[in-house]
Order: structure tokens, then sequence, then C-alpha cells
């Protein structure tokens, strides 16, 4: 009885320090491929669950499109949440096991975090007296890209015709405004 | 010529020559300012000093550091002991407290450099508001012909706080922006909410701070402020939400649009000197329904089919895309249309809706269209706007005929008449 236990206790110990990162995370409920999909799905997904992630949400559907090029294949994947009226879309090449993003354009933000980007964005004063008019696009900014403009945090971007004002969600503030024409401060 | 005639011709040559430079050196003199020789004759010890400008954004009990690098060009070793000045002017003079530098004093050795930590420490009690700052490397000053009330150091750098507490009351969403009908009513709710510990006092009303104007001055807007009636309650207690109610009532006769503003009036400290800060924006469009539709007149010279083609326009899809982010009103609907067709006699020719088409613009970005911060969405696309196409047929007779369009919930439309078989 007392090896049983031991047993137990060492399957469990073993179990906690395998790798587990190959696993749909929490936050992705249905995965699903199309288009040239690859044989190692499982593994390009481990590399995925790496550099995707919600905002304040959790995905009800990911979508996976995959096409094959001359660098590889390229994936488009498409992060859906039923709270959100966006989507989240990235852009990949995955060759020779690299997973590398080319491109994202990330919608799917929660209303009231859009609100409060908003209300952060028409606080100031420039933006305010620029007459900028109507409901803005609201895209999530990743912290690699942040940390040119800012620091390496998420950012909101909050986007008018021509005018586009970077905001800090955690710091309730506006980090950078930018003007149509290249005019940025 | 002989000798007399040359020491003459030689005296007078050297006597033009010594005029000249006589008149020179009066010249020079007169041209000599006093300001101008002291500052060349400064010899100002070269201290690359970068950066030059700090600006920080602290709540009240924060800190944060800068580190500023000096360089020394000179080809000896420069002491550089840094200090705090405050300029005795501005919205909030800072303490010299709050900024402290370090080392406070180093030998740079000459073509070395010496990184400086600036700490700015803001005292939880302080007011909110911008503050300046400069470190001065040395002592070493611009001299000025007159007396100044703040010595003009070289070896500065420069640092402005902005001091700011987040706003106690959070606006659920600082904008209304709807599409209304003329001789409708319409109800707003401004939802407010007070996360602070004290009751804040609110006082709404219409704002003249967000006018519409044109380039020709102010533009007449669609209704005046008195289409508006604003009813709240007086104050927010602590840890409750408000509503602030909007009511609009749309004259008949309005045309155009009406953009304005709700100032909230919230008696927070935090939001006091941005005075956009509590601003409700209000984006109005009147839409107005045309009661006749729009004829046109077209001749056929032989009876044959009729293809007719109506519209609505892409741009004005695209520009409420840009303008709304894709999100639409609240109010807004889906542009159609009543087409109909009459002969000479004034006789309804029979229209077979052939179909309904929905064309998209779509968008994979360009450089200038977003900010560089947006660049990594290139190449993915954006659906831009939306464009509904009627397509009618009918079998027409030789002679005068009318086409009417009623267009319904868009404000330009395009046609297209085929005769034929198209």
């Amino acid at each position: 009885m007392k090896y049983v236990v031991l047993l137990i206790i060492a399957a469990v110990l073993i179990a906690g320090c395998l790798d587990t990162s190959g696993t749909k995370p929490a936050w992705a409920h249905d995965v699903s491929w199309q288009g040239d999909i690859p044989k190692s799905t499982a593994v390009v997904e481990k590399e995925l669950w790496t550099q995707i992630s919600p905002y304040n949400m959790e995905y009800d559907a990911v979508n996976i499109t995959a096409r094959n090029g001359s660098n590889g294949l390229s994936l488009r994947v498409a992060g859906v949440s039923n709270s959100a009226g966006y989507p989240d879309i990235y852009d990949f090449t995955y060759s020779k096991g690299t997973l590398t993003r080319t491109g994202y354009m990330l919608e799917a933000i929660l209303p009231q975090d859009r609100e409060a980007a908003i209300a952060i964005a028409m606080q100031d004063r420039e933006v305010a007296s620029a007459g900028v008019a109507g409901i803005p696009a609201v895209r999530r900014i990743l912290p690699e890209t942040s940390k040119k403009y800012y620091t390496p945090v998420t950012l909101l971007s909050v986007t008018w015709q021509g005018v586009s004002v970077l905001v800090d969600p955690q710091e309730l503030k506006i980090v950078k405004v930018w003007k149509g024409g290249g005019t940025e401060k | 010529m002989n000798k007399s005639v040359c020491v003459v011709l030689s005296l007078l040559i050297l006597s033009i020559i010594g005029g000249v430079a006589q008149s020179q050196t009066v010249g020079m003199e007169q041209r000599a300012v006093p300001l101008d020789q002291t500052f060349d004759a400064q010899n100002f010890t070269k201290l690359e000093i970068s950066p030059r400008y700090g600006n920080l954004q602290l709540q009240p009990g924060e800190s944060k550091e800068l580190t500023v690098t000096i360089k020394n060009k000179e080809k000896k070793p420069i002491t550089v002991s840094p200090h705090v000045e405050v300029p005795p002017y501005g919205e909030y003079v800072m303490e010299k407290e709050w900024v402290t530098v370090t080392p406070a004093s180093s030998e740079i050795p000459a073509g070395g450099s010496q990184n400086f930590v600036i700490k700015a420490a803001i005292p939880a009690d302080a007011s909110v508001g911008y503050y300046n700052a400069m470190v001065a490397f040395t002592d070493e000053t611009i001299p000025t012909p007159y007396p100044q009330p703040f010595p003009n150091y070289v070896h500065t750098f420069s640092l402005s706080v902005n001091v700011w507490t987040p706003p106690k009351v959070q606006i659920q969403k600082p904008y209304i922006q709807d599409q209304l009908e003329a001789g409708k009513e319409y109800d707003y709710k401004i939802k407010l909410k007070n996360t602070g510990d004290k009751a804040i006092a609110i006082n709404p009303k219409i704002s003249q701070q967000d006018q519409m104007y044109g380039p020709y001055g102010a533009v007449e807007s669609a209704f005046t402020d008195d289409a508006l009636e604003i009813t709240s309650p007086k104050e927010i207690a602590s840890g409750a939400s408000v509503e602030v109610n909007v009511h609009v009532k749309v004259p008949a006769d309005a045309k155009g649009s009406y953009r304005g503003a709700i100032d909230l009036g919230i008696d927070d400290p935090s939001i006091a000197r941005n005075e956009w800060a509590d601003l409700v924006r209000l984006e109005l469009g009147v839409w107005k329904q045309p009661a006749e539709p729009f004829v046109k007149t077209f001749v056929t010279q032989e009876a044959s089919p009729v293809t007719i083609e109506v519209s609505s326009n892409l741009f004005e899809g695209i520009y409420k895309y840009l303008a709304a982010g894709g999100a639409g009103t609240k109010n807004a609907k889906e542009p159609s249309f009543t087409v109909t067709l009459t002969g000479s006699e004034n006789n309804a020719i029979p229209l077979n809706k052939t179909k309904t088409m929905i064309k998209g613009g779509v968008s994979l970005g360009g450089t200038g269209m977003f900010p560089p911060w947006e660049s990594d969405s290139e190449g993915i696309y954006t659906e831009m706007g939306t464009q509904y196409v009627e397509t009618y047929t009918a079998d027409v007779p030789a002679g005068n005929l009318k086409l009417g369009i009623m267009p319904w919930n868009t404000q330009q439309f395009e046609y297209t008449i085929t005769l034929g078989n198209k």
C-alpha cells in the first residue's frame, strides 16, 4: 500500500513537470483549421498559444486559415469572442519550425474597455479641438509595438478619421497623439 | 614723368589708402556691440547634455527617474555639480526638494561622460497641475544686458511634470451620435459613476465649447440648444451611479446636423484644469425624408427592354465608416429605394426588381491611412463602406418615360438607365 501511495505521488509530480504548453489554453474554446492544413497542427498550435492572447475576455472561436507559399506556411488567425463586435486578426508565417508574426489588427475589445479608451482620448484638449467626429475605431496595440512609442505594455489606439490617440489603459492616460499627414507628438 | 611728380602721386596714393583704412577703422568701432563682445568673450565650458528636456506624468505620491548624460568636450577634466532651480513663475511652482540629482558632484575627465540620475518625487498632498524645474549642471550663466528675475544657466536640463489624478467620476460614454428625423423626439441617458469616497456635485448644461465651425466661421445648426432638455440629480453619492437625461425635440423644419456638447459640471478637482474632460459631445444628423421622389425623364425611340440600377453612395458609406468606426448609430437604418416608371400617358409601367446587390469597399491600409502604431495592421482587410444596389427591369414602349426614385435612409444615390438588352 505504501508503495502504491508513493507511485501515485510520483506520477502526479511527473505529470506536473511535463510540458503542457502544447495544450489549448483555457481562453481558447473552439479551434478550427481550414485551407492547406499542415500535418503538424499540434506543433504549430503550441507555438501559436505563446503568441496570441485575448484582451480581458476569452476567444469563443479561434479560426486558423493556412496557405502554402514560397516562404513557408502563411497563417491567418482570427480570434472571435461573443463579447466583442469585432475579431482579433493575426498574420503569421510558419517555416522550419518557427512561427513569426507578420501583422495584426486586434479589435476584439469589450464595450466597456472601448468606451473607457475613447473617454480618455476625448479628454485631450488637442483631440477635442481637432473636432473629431463620430465613433472611432479602437484597436489593441501589442507591447512589442508599444515599446517603440512608450513602454512595452498593451495600449489601445483610438482612431478617428485623420486623428489617432494612443492610450495607456492601465495608467488611464494618453501616450501619443497622431494627426493625419504624419504629425506625431 | 619727372621725379617731383612721382613723389606727389605717391603721397596722394598713400593718403587715399590711409584715408580708407582710417574710415574702415571708424566704421568697425561704430558697429561694435558690447553685448556680443561680452558674449563672445565668455569661454563657456563645452559640455554635451543629452537629453536636454524631460517630461513626466505622475500622480501625487509617485516618483520616477530619468538619466541625463553629460559629456565633457573640453581637453581638461571638468567638475560638474548639478543643482535644482525652480523658476518662480508658472501655473504651479514646484518645491526644489521634489527633484534630486545623483551623484551630487562629479569630475568628468577630458572627453569622458557621466550619467546623472534625476529623480522626481511628488508629495502625496501635491496639487494637480503642470510644474517646471531646471537642473543646472554648472553655475555658468549667459550674460544679459538687463537684470533677469531668473539666471539664464548655460548647462541645463529642463524638467516638466504633469501631476494628475484619475477622474473620480466615470462617464460611461462621452458622446452621443445619432441620426434623427425632423419632427420626432428622442431620449438619451448619460451614465455617471462616482468612484471617489465623497459625494460629488454635478450641474449639467449645454456647453458653448464645441460649436460647429466652417471656413467662414460658425456654421448654422440644424436646431438651436432650446431643442434639448437636460435633467439630472444635483450630486452623485460616493460609489453610486446616476443618469443624466437628455431629451431632444427635433423641430419639424430641421435640416442638416447639430453639433454641440453638454458640460456635465462635475465638481472634481482632478478634471478642473481640463475644460474638455467633463464634456459629452453631441453629433446629431437630421434626416429629412423627401416628400416627393426624384424624377428623371428619358425618351425611347422604340419599344425595348430597359434595365434600371439605383445605388446608395459608396463614399457616403466610407465616410460613415471612418466617422463611425463601422459601429453605426442608434437610429441609422439601411438605405433602400422606391422606384417607379410611368409612360407618356402617365400610365404605370410594371417594374421587376431582379436583384439587390450589396457592394463593399475594402482597404488593406497604406501609408498615411493608419497611425504609425497601427502599421502592423497593413495587409489585413478592413471593410470601409457598403453600397446598396437595386436592379429593375421592364419592357417599355417608345416615347417619353418618367423614372421616379424615392430614396430612404440615404443622403446620396446614383442611377443608371440601360436601354436594350443588358
